[in-house]
């Protein structure tokens, strides 16, 4: 990729970057996580319990908006990805129970990445429906492994029995204790930064606008000398890498791996949680995450027509609010903001 | 006089103070022990565990009626599992956390019980099973929390075998047909183990595993008529058992079928005279003929004409002989103490609806002899249509695993021992 037009694509991006809807945005994020990371200090424990699977969740979900709102890309088979990462962790830990916790983190995910580029080099050849059809067997493929190799996975009955034992700098710190603070910083320590890492590539680097311009017109950002297919894939292996960390997380935050992590059914959920919380914006998803877990829960306590109810929100979220839960607060806020403005005048 | 009134006040303030004291004892002592009961609530599988939502229902209300455990009542907390094994884990330990819930009753699907015995074993709460028959969770797999009373998967197919001995002592060759997933070949293991312990003069005449869902039957049908085998053995379930007993009635199949789940109201109901003349077996049937089980099933029915479960099940008998088996585990125990627990129900020995059991020691697995029967007309069964007649019992001693066979570290050095 040429320099020269990198650094005029970015010069043009940058302007409404550093506008007040992006200091709004930096705000946004820096409130919620620090909200995410204070919770157990204020909330019961079975919330906390329940925030771990929401983070989990949430991470999954930033992954596959990484496609869909940054390259335009849907998938409807990401869960390959994520439920790869859990039973690579699950498997390297029953063969290893003492390996360190980053080591553990680091190759599962590295080997999701690798995944990643493989699967990647054929996905994003094609794009819209040839894209999600192609990403939908890949999807069902990697569910049929998980389902038939029972040697390996367990088949339905699935992995089980593996915890990391070997936290290294924190010897006196456990994952065997659900609901608890601990593990759930835990999770947080290795899930904030990588989304963070993520966040940052593409909301505050050249290389973000890079990924927009492709989305927005490949064939003008091929013209001005992108290489597409490169900076496609990329997203791609970046997206499945931050798959890879929600799955190992979620792994490590169940303590078993089935069949449910790589069904087709769960890559439909993650679309459901991106698009709730608010594709739009980077954190939407996992705003959307948390809302997801807390209302499905609550809601299917209460009767067991839970899911009629929560297709219709979904339903009325993509016809009244199609930016999600985050994009109706901004929307809100921004009316408001116009309303003080002309009271001031 | 005013020492006579402060006197007054004092006396008054003290009854009070007593008062409160007994009645806050009172209602330490009426404490509820909480349950949590894992079912499936919502989907297509929702109908199956109406049934055991059913029994666990009944038994915690015969339960508590009868003083409960050592005077506690038994609060019941129902969380939908939605077949989904982290949804359940995450449920399941809000229970726990919420309501400080001491045992745990479930569930269908191996997965699921997997999930629970993660959370039972983490939170240090007991998981006592009536589904998920997989034999390494007793086995390789094996951890502490879980008690099984459902059977596993060579037992169950053990009484089938013996089942067949049974009513079809004619039988020289066997056909397998099973789903193609870790459930069917488990299962179709089971059977080929069965035949040489339980039926040695049985050939296997062939084995095929079709895709679960399978619409057409036919092929198979042909491959079974082809073998030359005179009965087929099978642990088909839900809609594939369904279109293999009606399809095979329609094809004119000669060998009768022995299933896994024959004996299960929801696939009898719908297939007329269909299934007349096959087997089925399992660790309860409502066909069991003892007084103690026939005034199970009338007080069952009396309680429960004109609802979905107006007859006992199958899956009835076992959701309600577990609760009934981990609640005379903590009346035992006298404490709520996960250690305490365990060690009771080691060994533990319960004269159940569906005859005497015991929980082995080294791998928790039930010990309990199977009923098995012939579907047989109606006229002849509780049921408005063809259904398992009087039950025959398949003997303990004819389908046990040993424990050194179990796989289970603790049974090899039990055994050793």
């Amino acid at each position: 990729m040429s320099q020269t037009l990198l650094a005029r694509t970015t010069a043009a991006d940058r302007g409404p970057r550093l506008s007040s809807a992006k200091r709004a945005e930096t705000a946004a994020t820096v409130l919620l996580l620090a909200l995410l990371i204070v919770a157990p200090t204020f909330v019961s424990r079975s919330t906390v319990n329940d925030l771990g699977q929401a983070v989990c969740l949430g991470l999954f979900a930033i992954s596959f908006n990484l496609l869909f709102k940054y390259s335009g890309l849907l998938s409807f088979g990401h869960a390959a990805f994520f439920g790869f990462a859990a039973y690579a962790e699950a498997l390297l830990l029953q063969s290893w129970p003492g390996l360190p916790l980053p080591l553990l983190v680091v190759g599962t995910v590295l080997s999701t990445a690798i995944l990643g580029l493989l699967l990647g080099q054929v996905c994003v050849r094609r794009s819209g429906a040839y894209f999600s059809m192609t990403t939908l067997t890949i999807g069902a493929f990697f569910y049929a492994v998980a389902f038939k190799w029972q040697g390996v996975t367990g088949g339905t009955d699935g992995l089980d029995s593996f915890m990391p034992q070997n936290l290294l700098l924190l010897p006196r710190w456990s994952l065997d204790n659900p609901g608890t603070a601990q593990t759930y910083w835990l999770i947080l320590a290795i899930l904030i930064p990588a989304a963070l890492a993520a966040w940052a590539l593409l909301e505050w680097t050249p290389w973000g606008n890079a990924v927009v311009a492709v989305r927005s017109n490949e064939k003008r950002a091929a013209f001005l000398g992108y290489d597409t297919h490169g900076v496609k894939l990329a997203n791609f292996v970046l997206s499945a890498a931050l798959a890879g960390v929600a799955g190992a997380l979620w792994a490590i935050d169940n303590g078993f791996v089935s069949t449910d992590s790589v069904d087709l059914s769960f890559s439909t959920t993650v679309i459901i949680v991106a698009l709730l919380g608010g594709s739009g914006w980077f954190w939407g998803p996992m705003v959307g995450a948390v809302i997801y877990i807390a209302v499905s829960d609550r809601l299917s306590a209460l009767t067991p027509h839970w899911q009629i109810f929560l297709g219709l929100a979904f339903v009325g979220i993509v016809l009244f609010a199609p930016r999600g839960l985050a994009g109706l607060v901004q929307s809100i806020w921004q009316r408001v903001l116009t309303r003080r403005g002309r009271q001031n005048v | 006089m005013r020492g006579l009134r402060l006197f007054r006040y004092t006396l008054m303030a003290t009854a009070a103070a007593v008062g409160l004291h007994v009645a806050a004892a009172r209602a330490a002592d009426d404490k509820p022990i909480v349950f949590v009961a894992a079912i499936i609530e919502s989907g297509p599988f929702k109908v199956t565990d109406n049934q055991n939502l059913a029994g666990v229902r009944y038994a915690v209300d015969q339960i508590n009626k009868s003083g409960g455990i050592n005077g506690h009542p038994i609060k019941l907390d129902i969380v939908d599992t939605e077949l989904n094994a982290a949804a359940t884990r995450r449920k399941v330990t809000d229970a726990i956390l919420n309501d400080d819930a001491k045992a745990i009753i479930g569930a269908s699907g191996s997965d699921i019980v997997n999930a629970l015995v993660s959370v039972g074993q983490k939170n240090h709460v007991p998981v006592f099973a009536f589904a998920g028959e997989a034999d390494d969770m007793t086995g390789a797999r094996f951890q502490p929390a879980l008690f099984r009373f459902a059977s596993n998967t060579s037992m169950h197919a053990s009484a089938i075998v013996y089942a067949m001995k049974h009513f079809y002592p004619n039988v020289k060759k066997v056909f397998l047909l099973d789903e193609d997933y870790a459930f069917g070949h488990e299962s179709e293991a089971g059977f080929k183990a069965a035949l040489k312990t339980v039926a040695p003069g049985v050939e296997v005449a062939g084995s095929v595993f079709h895709p679960r869902g399978v619409a057409d039957f036919s092929p198979y049908l042909q491959q079974i008529q082809a073998s030359g085998a005179d009965f087929v053995l099978t642990a088909d379930w839900g809609a594939d058992l369904v279109k293999l007993m009606t399809q095979a009635q329609s094809f004119g199949l000669k060998p009768r079928i022995g299933g896994t789940f024959v004996a299960d109201p929801e696939i009898l109901k719908g297939i007329g005279n269909a299934g007349i003349g096959d087997i089925g077996a399992d660790v309860y049937q409502p066909t069991i003929d003892t007084p103690e089980n026939k005034a199970f099933v009338t007080a069952w029915h009396t309680g429960h004409a004109g609802s979905d479960v107006p007859w006992p099940t199958a899956s009835v008998g076992k959701s309600y002989i577990t609760t009934e088996l981990a609640a005379a585990i903590f009346t035992k125990a006298g404490s709520t103490d996960f250690d305490t627990v365990v060690k009771t129900a080691e060994g533990f020995k319960l004269d159940s609806i569906a005859g005497p059991l015991v929980i082995r020691a080294c791998d928790h697995q039930v010990q309990i002899g199977q009923a098995t029967g012939q579907v047989v007309p109606t006229n002849n069964n509780p049921y408005p249509f063809p259904f398992i007649g009087t039950a025959f019992i398949a003997p303990l001693s004819a389908i046990a695993v040993a424990p050194q066979d179990t796989g289970n570290p603790r049974c090899s050095s039990a055994a050793a021992n």
